[in-house]
């Protein structure tokens, strides 16, 4: 059967193949076009199931389509523990899975569920111990069954690479190439200072580039579509000679303010004489019944398969979220040709949605508010999902609402991407109002550092004050290495009054 | 078989699980995370970290705002030894 779920059509998007390839995927053929992951086009031919989980050996599917997550870890012409939802489609790749036998559709090994009782967290320090004749033979047994299978045998071609290392010089780094990274980098590079940015994707653009939302501030952008200002602003920052780095993993901060980088085949010491982290915020999974099950993804990722890589993720969706991003994906589910079983929400105020929501019902989509998931009904893939009320402060009433569904994207909300921050040492408080760590700007003031936190990886979730924030953060660095003049000087204090007054 | 709530993918660590433990005794944030080994697979708590400390603040009753992350070490996310192992062609020996 010729399955091909590729977007071929759609009211905004334009999505350009390239020339077309093949590569296996656990022997099967599949064919792909230059441009595309091996996630996605494997997923466009009908795949589902890419890993088996560590210790139950449960079927894992695409979840989050940018490298954060261990659903998708194969082995790439025997080379193990790729990501593959971040690596390119290329022709005649041997793409495997790593700890599964049979197959990817029958592991053997999940008989280890059907006992999961006796393999309790913990059970590795205590169960087995006794009797003590025993352990010795039982340890080999866990021993081999652990772990995400086996090294592969060296050969020519699963040798490792030459790594090179490099040692790296800027005025200003910038860890992160969405809107906020950017934006400051191209501020500092405006004014003549020497700019490194790095972003781990393969194109810059950040999480504007997921999506073809309508933004409503700054104005300068309102009414434009994000993949839109993401492009834009991409055009600038390369025009502008920042040495950009794409694909490259800042992967740790170390003494003197230096930054690791993992390019490819490519190891990279970093000295800037200012850092601007930029780096965004991971999505948070919600925690339901089978919340792993192939076929539940983050909102963030459904949009990376469809918007970016030009795949339709199902036929049929249920959507929910505490986080307005569910509303926004359901109704480019609907641009994707993807039907909606139903959108719950819950935890915001879904006033300033109106329009939206109103789309949506003309379409017959229930909206259910108040409602969250409880559960995702399937076996190796989702079949449908159970809705339950919400009522403040108490347990959820099983007012349950059954929905047949063969997706489920969820919108759980964001959380600063801040570990590079922690290891320079910076300062954190908790945010109550969103409950995350972020940087303590008084705190840190008086440390002197030489690192920034811009947009998201600061907890910032506003657009417009991202933008600001990058901004005063590019202009300060470059002024404080001694470029610039004046009037930069100037522009600084009214940016700084502008973001004041936004705050208030 | 038990129907779980998965936090941590990476290891398979449910939610029962994390609450099992700190029952068990595992209050302090350092130590759950390493008897559950929750954060600690390939997506070093990319998935994980925000669930699996609001899970810790609820069931030990820690207040919110004493939250706070167990020790973010380096590598955040992996890389290959032969990576780490690279020399840099320029310097001397």
């Amino acid at each position: 059967m010729k399955e091909d779920l590729r977007l071929v059509g759609h009211p905004f998007l334009e999505f350009k193949r390239g020339e077309k390839i093949s590569f296996t995927f656990n022997g099967k053929k599949i064919v792909a076009y230059g441009g595309e992951t091996i996630a996605s086009a494997a997923y466009a031919a009908g795949a589902q199931v890419f890993s088996r989980s560590f210790k139950y050996h449960r079927p894992r599917g695409l979840f989050c389509l940018r490298g954060s997550c261990p659903n998708c870890l194969m082995r790439i012409n025997g080379i193990p523990h790729a990501r593959v939802c971040m690596e390119p489609a290329k022709d005649g790749l041997i793409v495997k899975a790593q700890n599964t036998w049979p197959s990817l559709s029958i592991d053997f090994n999940r008989w280890i569920e059907a006992f999961d009782f006796m393999f309790r967290i913990g059970f590795q320090y205590k169960r087995f111990i006794r009797p003590r004749f025993l352990w010795p033979i039982i340890d080999r047994v866990i021993r081999k069954t652990a772990g995400i299978g086996v090294i592969p045998p060296t050969t020519a071609a699963t040798s490792p690479p030459d790594y090179q290392k490099l040692s790296v010089n800027a005025d200003v780094a910038v860890i992160g190439g969405g809107p906020s990274g950017m934006t400051a980098a191209k501020e500092a590079a405006k004014m003549g200072a020497k700019v490194l940015l790095i972003d781990d994707n393969s194109q810059l653009g950040g999480h504007l580039r997921l999506t073809t939302r309508e933004l409503q501030q700054p104005a300068e952008y309102r009414g434009e579509r994000a993949f839109r200002v993401a492009e834009k602003l991409s055009r600038e920052a390369h025009s502008l000679g920042i040495d950009i780095l794409l694909r490259a993993t800042a992967f740790g901060h170390y003494a003197d303010d230096k930054i690791a980088i993992r390019q490819q085949d490519k190891m990279i010491e970093l000295s800037a004489n200012r850092v601007i982290v930029a780096t965004g915020s991971y999505e948070r999974p919600m925690l339901f019944d089978n919340n792993d099950l192939p076929g539940v993804f983050l909102s963030t990722g459904v949009e990376r398969l469809m918007n970016v890589q030009g795949v339709r993720p199902g036929r049929m969706a249920v959507v929910v979220g505490s986080d307005p991003n569910a509303i926004t994906v359901a109704e480019e589910l609907l641009d994707a040709q993807v039907e909606l079983n139903g959108v719950a929400v819950y935890s915001f105020d879904t006033s300033r949605f109106g329009d939206s929501l109103n789309r949506l019902r003309g379409r017959g989509i229930p909206i259910y508010h108040s409602h969250t998931i409880k559960k995702a009904y399937g076996n190796s893939q989702v079949i449908g999902a159970e809705l339950v009320r919400i009522d403040s402060g108490s347990e959820p009433e099983d007012l349950a609402v059954k929905l047949k569904c063969d997706l489920i994207c969820t919108a759980g909300g964001f959380y600063p991407s801040n570990e590079l921050l922690h290891q320079a040492g910076c300062q954190m408080r908790v945010d109550l109002r969103t409950e995350n760590l972020i940087p303590d700007r008084d705190k840190n003031m008086k440390a002197g550092h030489r690192i920034f936190a811009v947009g998201g990886a600061g907890g910032t979730t506003n657009l417009e004050r991202s933008l600001l924030e990058a901004r005063i953060a590019g202009i300060r660095a470059a002024l404080e290495i001694g470029k610039g003049t004046r009037k930069d000087e100037t522009v600084l204090g009214e940016l700084k009054q502008q973001l004041q007054e936004i705050q208030t | 078989m038990k129907t779980k709530r998965i936090v941590c993918f990476c290891l398979d660590v449910s939610e029962d699980d994390i609450i099992d433990s700190i029952e068990e005794g595992y209050k302090d944030i350092e130590t759950l995370k390493r008897y559950t080994a929750c954060t600690m697979g390939p997506c070093q708590g990319k998935l994980c970290m925000m669930n699996f400390i609001k899970l810790f603040l609820k069931h030990t009753g820690e207040p919110l705002a004493r939250m706070n992350v167990p020790t973010v070490r380096t590598p955040i996310h992996p890389v290959p030894l032969g990576a780490l192992a690279a020399e840099d062609p320029l310097k001397s020996k």
